[in-house]
Formats: C-alpha cells, structure tokens, sequence
C-alpha cells in the first residue's frame, strides 16, 4: 500500500508545499531576529546608563 | 639600539567581540537556509515542505539537548558552589532554550500540515515537548517573582533540574509510545536515512545553529552581567 502511495506521489511530482517551506523559514527568521534586537537594545542600554554612571553624569 | 616607541594597540570590546561572533553566525546560517531552498532537492513524498527538516531539527537538538543540558549543569553546579555566574548561565540557558523550542513548536505545526494534513496531534513527543516549553516559561516567569537574589537563584536552579529531567523522557518517547512523530533519522546508533546531499545540508545547519546559540548564549549572559552591576549600584545607592 505504502509503494503504490510512493508510485503514484512520483507520478504525479511531489505536492507544492513550497508556501509551508516558505512560512516555516520567515517564522525562524523573525523569531530569531526580534530576540537578537531585543538583546542588542538591553545591552547597549545598560552599556549607555554604566558609561553615564562612569562619567558621572 | 632605541626601539621604536610602540603605538598601545586598541583592545576591542567584549561587546565588539560579541557582536563579531554574532554576525558571523547569522551569516553561517544564511548561508545553511539558501542552501537548504535553493541547492538541496526536494523530497519526492513531501516536496519542498520537507525542508523544513533543516531548521526543525538542528533547532530541537540545539534547544533540547545543548540548552537544557548547560541548564542542568549550571542548576547543579551553582547548587554546589553557589557562584553567581552559574545562575547567570542557567538564566541565559533557559531563555534561549525557550526561544530554540519556540521554533520548534512552531514549525513543527506546519510541517505536520503538509505531512499529516493537521496543524497538531497530541502525540507523546509533541506533547513532551510542550510541557518542556511550559516548564522553561515558568523558569522564567519564577526568575522574576523574587526579590532576593539568593533565593531566586536557589529556587530557580531547582527549577531547572526538574526541567531538564524532561529531556532524557522526550528522547525515547518515539521508541515508547506509537505516535505520529518520525522516529529518530540522525540521532540513532546505526548510519543516518538520508541521501548525501540532504546530509551535507543537515551537517551545515547544524554547525549554523549550534554557533548561533553560542552567541546569542554569551550576549544574553553579557546582558545579563550588566544587569546585575546596575542592580548592585542601585542597591548600593539606595
């Protein structure tokens, strides 16, 4: 049943599930890319108050 | 003979250094995605859909295994030494654990609808997996219900053995459980199912997600360092 399944799905050609490829890639992209800006933007903030602290602002 | 006066040379920043380690990693993972799109065929079965692989997985082993891991050793270790570096360490581990398997969570969604012709089934790994996600949400959701330091770090590290005591249970839960999840393709005792080029392509990603997580590790623990030098100024301060 399963080779019959695969014969016909090479047959046919595989299915276009290029958009599901596509949403997976852009969600780890954004996800990984807002929590990158997210931690750049915390550090260069404490980075900023320590130097005004140091500089005794 | 005089020597010619030396010029002091300019020591970077760790936050330069960081951010060099950083950039490098996200271009290595560039390169493993336009790999994986445009130069890896496309699975007969599937289709393009099965690329999805190439993220899904490296990111779960990366998250699963590489973060709840350093979670573990961190917990039991500042257990042992309470040295606050550890605590640094375990906080950083299980947030970006939670971010690895926030990706997993849900990619996995969608590769299942292409596969399955469902967003989700409540199978054993999946579910497994979910509860590891809740578990580290609650790390982090208890990391800031104290105002101690002390007890927060105590209390979170024990926090993030029982977490990672989930980890070992994920991994055999395809061989205990018949369920819908794919059983394991790479991470078996015999030689991985996959065609050489689909292995060039997972090999790559893999290097890609494990040097993203170490840098994305060291900026968080670096935050996290000068957090707790402005929170002991305050302190000190007040």
């Amino acid at each position: 049943m399963q080779d019959s399944v695969a014969y016909v799905t090479q047959l046919a050609g595989p299915p276009p599930t290029v958009k599901y490829m596509l949403a997976a890639y852009l969600i780890t992209a954004l996800s990984l890319g807002l929590y990158i800006a997210h931690l750049v933007r915390a550090v260069s903030r404490y980075r900023r108050v320590a130097r005004h602290r140091s500089a005794g602002v | 003979m005089d020597r010619p006066e030396q010029q002091p040379r300019e020591v970077p920043s760790s936050e330069t250094r960081l951010f060099w380690l950083l950039a490098s990693a996200v271009a290595l993972v560039l390169v493993a995605c336009f790999r994986a799109i445009f130069f890896t065929p496309d699975d007969a079965m599937l289709g393009a859909a099965q690329k999805i692989f190439y993220v899904h997985l490296p990111v779960a082993i990366v998250g699963m295994y590489f973060a709840c891991g350093l979670l573990a050793f961190a917990s039991v270790g500042f257990l042992w030494l309470r040295d606050q570096r550890l605590d640094r360490l375990g906080e950083a581990s299980a947030e970006v654990g939670l971010l690895f398997l926030t990706i997993v969570l849900l990619t996995g969604p969608i590769w299942a609808r292409a596969s399955w012709g469902a967003w989700w089934v409540w199978d054993a790994r999946i579910t497994s997996t979910l509860f590891l996600w809740l578990l580290l949400l609650a790390y982090g959701v208890l990391r800031s219900a104290f105002d101690t330091q002390e007890a927060r770090a105590r209390l979170c590290a024990v926090m993030g053995v029982m977490a990672a005591l989930l980890v070992p249970f994920i991994h055999v839960t395809v061989k205990l459980f018949r369920g819908m999840h794919p059983g394991p393709i790479v991470l078996k005792p015999e030689k991985p199912t996959l065609p050489p080029s689909m292995q060039i392509t997972f090999g790559l990603a893999m290097i890609a997600f494990i040097a993203l997580f170490v840098a994305i590790l060291a900026l968080r623990m670096r935050m996290a360092s000068l957090r707790d030098v402005h929170r002991n100024v305050l302190e000190r301060d007040i």
